[in-house]
């Protein structure tokens, strides 16, 4: 798929596949096009070439049955002068799947007051208020933009503790986000965009398989060692693995280290897709 | 079409919804602006009547179908404000997000916002109307003893008028779609300027057609009384050229042909409207944010 705001190309030959029954995160630099890639995806952008396929329908014509199964949490938010029992009866039934329990339930773990109308709400609050709507809408494909920007401490937590419990064999949840500390142990698989593409999608798993990850008090020099940064204590080293026990990648320094000039770390990984047999599409997947 | 296709278009489910949803965030609004023009209608007519009143009219004077002025105002001024406000949701940033992802279909999007603009608040301005007269009146009666006749929301006129603003209004539907900001001032520049254009351009084929005819010539609406004033319902030509009257009498070649492009000119304005239902719909569809 390839898109672009006017002559300026954002995406030139993008390549992605989701499947059911996991937490994506999405990372990427500032204007790598993250939300641009979640708008193409629910049909609020259109692409230039390829083809983008969502839930088996063309997001460019935005189905209403697929908007069904779509629920689109964005940065910038718009809520109406409503309570938010009557935003709950005017909106919920335009999702069939829609669970007014755990919205009573999602709504009450993240404290967010019923008596007041959402335009009078917080910035977070109004962003939790909408999480928590998106969750209870069931919908298949869920996508958050940035959703942990601006929720105060404790809201990150029950933000992370709704979104592990949620998250059905059939549904995907698209995450894009800085804050990767705030995902930290959520988001699996993990893609990332830059220049345009996917130069990355693994699974954590995949990534503790192939990387060993420590902190060493000088800077290494050896040759296993892929990617090393001056942290504190010392220094984030990423090494292949050679069989040794699973280490878990902290997110940040994977980031870096995917992203990094050199392409040591993507070339490992890509060795491995060119070494395996192509994985086949999962039904119901978001292509 | 199969029935599945037809469903993802049309849902008598979510079409109800989006009509709620519609009401419920624009009725306040509403409510206030109709508080307001009933409220100055029932001054102004009271000032009126006190002015009568005091300038020593008898008791049941009636001075004048004030209540139809106020009905065509509100009716095309207000109705074309309104109209352009319809989408304006899908310009405001996070609005816009929500609105297209909201789940309905683009015609049923399309359909919600054109009757309740259309046909949906010509009923409003009338129910409006019809009851702001029949209190103003009653206070006017009772209180000065003048009046200025109630509105009749069942004449011909009225239909004709509801008719017209549906027409007309279906071009600031489009406007409201088509521009982002400003989208009423933008769509009647426009107009404006489309029509200026289109009569240049009558103009120019009338001066080709028949200037070996014409001294003096002028198109409007309204009586007409000059010297070889020929009328077409609500048209009127004032031909002073030599010979010009003979080209257009009754009867002749020129009145038949000047009737029918009347008839088609009109037929034409009024396919506009069905025709910038479908523009909208069009630009709703490509619409990205």
């Amino acid at each position: 798929m390839s898109f672009g705001y006017g002559r300026k190309k954002l995406f030139s030959g993008l390549d992605l596949e989701l499947a059911p029954g996991n937490i994506y995160g999405l990372l990427g630099k500032n204007g790598a096009g993250k939300t641009t890639l979640l708008k193409l995806i629910c049909g609020l952008r259109i692409a230039q070439e390829g083809t983008c396929r969502v839930l088996g329908y063309d997001p460019a014509a935005r189905p209403a049955p697929m908007l069904e199964d779509i629920c689109f949490i964005a940065e910038e938010l718009a809520v109406p002068a409503l309570l938010p029992r009557v935003y709950e009866s005017l909106y919920a039934p335009f999702y069939p799947r829609f669970d007014h329990g755990e919205l009573a339930s999602c709504l009450k773990e993240l404290e967010i007051p019923v008596d007041r109308k959402l335009s009078e709400l917080s910035y977070g609050q109004k962003k939790k208020f909408l999480i928590a709507f998106g969750l209870a809408s069931r919908c298949r494909l869920l996508l958050m933009d940035e959703p942990s920007n601006g929720l105060d401490i404790p809201s990150k937590s029950q933000f992370r503790r709704l979104l592990a419990r949620a998250g059905g064999s059939d549904q995907v949840i698209l995450i894009s986000t800085h804050q990767v500390r705030d995902m930290e142990n959520l988001i699996d698989p993990i893609i990332i965009l830059d220049d345009g593409k996917i130069i990355f999608s693994q699974s954590m798993q995949a990534v503790g398989a192939r990387l060993s990850a420590g902190i060493e008090p000088t800077e290494p020099a050896d040759d296993r060692v892929l990617y090393a940064e001056k942290t504190l204590g010392g220094y984030a080293v990423l090494r292949e693995s050679a069989g040794e026990e699973e280490t878990t990648v902290d997110l940040e320094t994977l980031f870096n280290a995917v992203t990094a000039p050199d392409g040591k770390v993507r070339a490992v990984f890509q060795a491995a897709v060119e070494a395996s047999p192509s994985p086949s599409t999962p039904e119901g997947g978001a292509r | 079409m199969s029935t599945v296709a037809l469903s993802s278009h049309v849902s008598p489910r979510r079409l109800g919804q989006l009509f709620l949803r519609e009401i419920a965030h624009g009725y306040r609004g509403l409510l206030v602006a109709a508080a307001a023009v009933a409220g100055s209608i029932i001054v102004i007519a009271a000032l009126g009547a006190l002015g009568r009143n005091m300038g020593g009219a008898p008791d049941g004077t009636v001075i004048g179908d004030n209540y139809w002025f106020y009905f065509q105002g509100l009716l095309f001024l207000g109705g074309c404000i309104v109209t352009s406000m319809a989408f304006r949701e899908v310009w405001q940033g996070g609005g816009g997000i929500a609105y297209l992802t909201l789940p309905g279909s683009t015609l049923e999007k399309v359909v919600v916002k054109l009757l309740l603009t259309s046909a949906g608040y010509a009923v409003g301005a009338l129910v409006l109307i019809s009851a702001t007269a029949s209190v103003s009146e009653a206070l006017d009666r009772l209180v000065f003893g003048v009046g200025h006749g109630f509105f009749n929301p069942f004449t011909p006129a009225v239909g004709q008028s509801v008719v017209r603003y549906v027409v007309i209004q279906s071009f600031f539907l489009l406007g409201s779609i088509w521009f982002r900001k400003l989208a009423f001032i933008k769509t009647a520049l426009s107009i404006m300027v489309i029509a200026v254009a289109l009569g240049i351009l009558a103009g120019i084929a009338l001066r080709i057609g028949v200037g070996p005819h014409l001294t003096a010539m002028g198109t409007g609406f309204g009586p007409g009384n000059g010297t070889g004033t020929m009328r077409f319902g609500r048209w009127s030509f004032q031909m002073n050229g030599t010979g010009l009257q003979d080209l257009f009498k009754p009867g002749s070649r020129g009145f038949a042909g000047l009737e029918a492009f009347k008839v088609t000119a009109e037929a034409l304005v009024i396919a506009l409207a069905p025709a910038s239902w479908v523009a909208a719909f069009y630009r709703l569809r490509e619409a990205e944010v």
